[in-house]
């Protein structure tokens, strides 16, 4: 038997839903990473930068409440701010001759190209937010879909600088699944430090009770607009890491499809729980691999093509109808033994 | 004076909510202000904490003008607001929701005694420290918003309704705990209250309000009988209806 309240043993309980999702990604990357099939790392890398996607919208939408339709947008905006960094040193003029002289000559490293994508995003995040985070609800909710159209149209004409309709081909294909999961971890990590901050409380207050948060003295726009720039900074470092794990980028790729992809994961999972978040990537990626794998066929049977998008609509609907709080109920993973409940260790915490 | 609110009118579109209401509140008091239904009442409090503007008039708290500040602004300067209808935060547990209380301020060791002092005063909200505010009984979630107000060392408390829907016996215990922390700790309080019977044994002095306009204001122990405030109250004389019809 342990010793029940040692600060270390604190210390891993109030950590403790942050170790099992770690420690449960690093099973599944230390498995697929063991048994060598390439087609399988493939999903498990497009997954793991999923969740860093998922789990940035969850700081998001999860601690304020307002359903974010915006948020691929950052990841657009991300990923092409990597790849003018990184992208194809001999050819990045052809793709995208409008880049400044400092771009055409210059590459930056892999890490500092995907920090600096998300700090852009971040800096869009906070200029569009300035002006988003003032409504509330419904409101808030189409303006960030808004925000992600006038994104989408814009990188799709601005062919100088994006290539446009046509492809940016020949980035590095550097996210490998461990190099996903590193960044899987920092984001989760973040998340989790995030919604137990003071920041993050007050934003969940506000999430609950407007009025009354108010009358707290919350500052509920500047606590949506931090959490709003907070996430579109991973947002756009996942952008990054999508890049470098297809080697190419299209404007088409961010947009209707992946938004409605990460927010099925997200509500699926449980939108109001890091657990959630994590726990829905994993959920609707094996679904998806499943079903993609019987659309080409195994051993002699095949279901119809595109029957992957249609599970997955599926799934969502059966999880708003039967269980609206997600897998998850909303819930994080507890220490599941037995917890100190003296009223002398609470007061310590509190301090 | 702590709170002056002088001669404020509040519109809800072209629809005048109050037509030149003043109130004024001394360190220390205890203020009602009585009305029936659609009087103004809570609106009276929504002027004062920033949630609506006043069209005229001037609300000033300890010197400052704070006609047009933001909630929030209000809260930091010192009011604190237990708005109508029992607002907690339903998904954070009550720990949670009184840490919410706390975060407006810098002293750290004073929060903690604080913190310890509300869990005294209300033990219920100990035992239950670990769960979601939303799982509590609409007695203990009034005490949780009181407890919550407290925590921001608020130099005035605004009440709206602390009775509403609760049973007697609880408005009993949250007024018992409204006049200990007078008392104890010199808490300034400005509550709305349907009741003018609770009004009159717990207040120091009282505004009747009725159709957005003070009908009286008075010191509680010169109004004792009631006559005079049931009259304000609802606007006629005594008699024209049946003794014991009127139900306060």
């Amino acid at each position: 038997m342990i010793e029940a309240n040692t600060p270390l043993l604190r210390k891993v309980r109030y950590f403790w839903p942050l170790i099992v999702l770690c420690l449960g990604l690093l099973i599944i990357v230390a498995i697929v990473d063991s048994t060598g099939d390439i087609i399988l790392a493939q999903t498990l890398v497009e997954g793991l930068v999923r969740i860093v996607i998922v789990v940035a919208i969850y700081m998001f939408v999860g601690n304020s409440g307002i359903i974010s339709f915006g948020h691929i947008g950052f990841v657009l905006i991300g990923a092409y701010a990597t790849a003018w960094q990184t992208c194809c040193p001999y050819t990045r003029e052809m793709f995208m001759p409008g880049l400044p002289t400092y771009l055409l000559n210059n590459s930056h490293h892999f890490v500092l190209a995907i920090f600096l994508g998300g700090v852009l995003a971040a800096v869009v995040a906070l200029i569009a937010g300035f002006a988003i985070m003032r409504l509330t609800g419904i409101a808030a909710s189409i303006g960030t879909f808004a925000f992600m159209m006038v994104f989408y149209s814009a990188y799709l004409r601005w062919s100088t600088w994006t290539s446009g309709a046509s492809s940016v081909i020949g980035l590095p294909t550097t996210t490998t699944p461990w190099v996903g999961y590193a960044y899987a971890v920092v984001t989760i990590t973040a998340a989790f430090l995030f919604t137990r901050s003071k920041w993050g409380l007050a934003l969940r207050s506000s999430r609950d009770d407007e009025v009354a948060a108010k009358a707290s003295g919350v500052n509920v726009f500047g606590q949506r607009l931090l959490a709003f720039v907070i996430s579109a900074f991973f947002c756009g470092m996942a952008g990054g890491l999508f890049g470098h794990f297809l080697g190419m980028l299209t404007v088409d790729s961010f947009y209707l499809g992946m938004t409605f992809i990460t927010l099925s994961m997200l509500v699926v999972g449980g939108m109001q729980s890091l657990a959630g978040a994590v726990i829905g990537v994993v959920v609707i990626s094996v679904v998806i691999d499943v079903l993609r794998r019987l659309e080409t066929g195994i051993g002699g049977f095949s279901i119809p093509s595109s029957s992957a998008e249609v599970g997955v609509g599926l799934i969502l609907l059966l999880i708003l109808i039967l269980r609206s709080s997600g897998i998850t109920g909303n819930a994080e993973i507890y220490w599941p033994f037995k917890r100190d409940v003296s009223s002398e260790g609470a007061l310590r915490r509190q301090s | 004076m702590l709170l002056d609110v002088d001669n404020i009118t509040v519109h809800y579109g072209r629809l005048a909510a109050l037509r030149g209401i003043s109130v004024t509140v001394e360190e220390g008091e205890i203020v009602c202000v009585v009305g029936p239904n659609g009087a103004g009442k809570s609106t009276t409090l929504l002027a004062i904490s920033g949630v609506l503007h006043p069209t005229d008039g001037a609300v000033t708290f300890d010197g400052k003008n704070i006609a047009g500040m933001s909630p929030e602004a209000v809260a930091r300067a010192g009011i604190s607001q237990v708005p109508e209808g029992r607002h907690v935060f339903t998904t954070l547990n009550v720990e949670e929701n009184l840490r919410i209380g706390t975060r407006m301020r810098k002293d750290r060791a004073e929060i903690e005694k604080d913190y310890k002092r509300v869990l005294e005063l209300f033990p219920v909200l100990a035992e239950r420290r670990r769960q979601p505010a939303g799982k509590l009984s609409g007695g203990e979630q009034q005490m949780l918003v009181i407890g919550r107000a407290l925590l921001t060392s608020p130099r005035i408390m605004t009440i709206d309704e602390p009775s509403l829907g609760l049973a007697p016996n609880l408005v009993d215990r949250v007024y018992e705990v409204l006049l200990e922390l007078r008392r104890n700790r010199g808490l300034t309080l400005l509550i709305v209250e349907q009741s003018s019977e609770r009004a009159l044994k717990a207040a120091d002095r009282l505004y009747v309000l009725r159709s957005g306009e003070i009908q009286l204001e008075g010191k509680a122990a010169d109004l004792q009988d009631g006559k005079r405030v049931r009259q304000a109250y609802f606007g006629f004389e005594e008699g024209v209806t049946h003794e014991g019809e009127v139900d306060f």
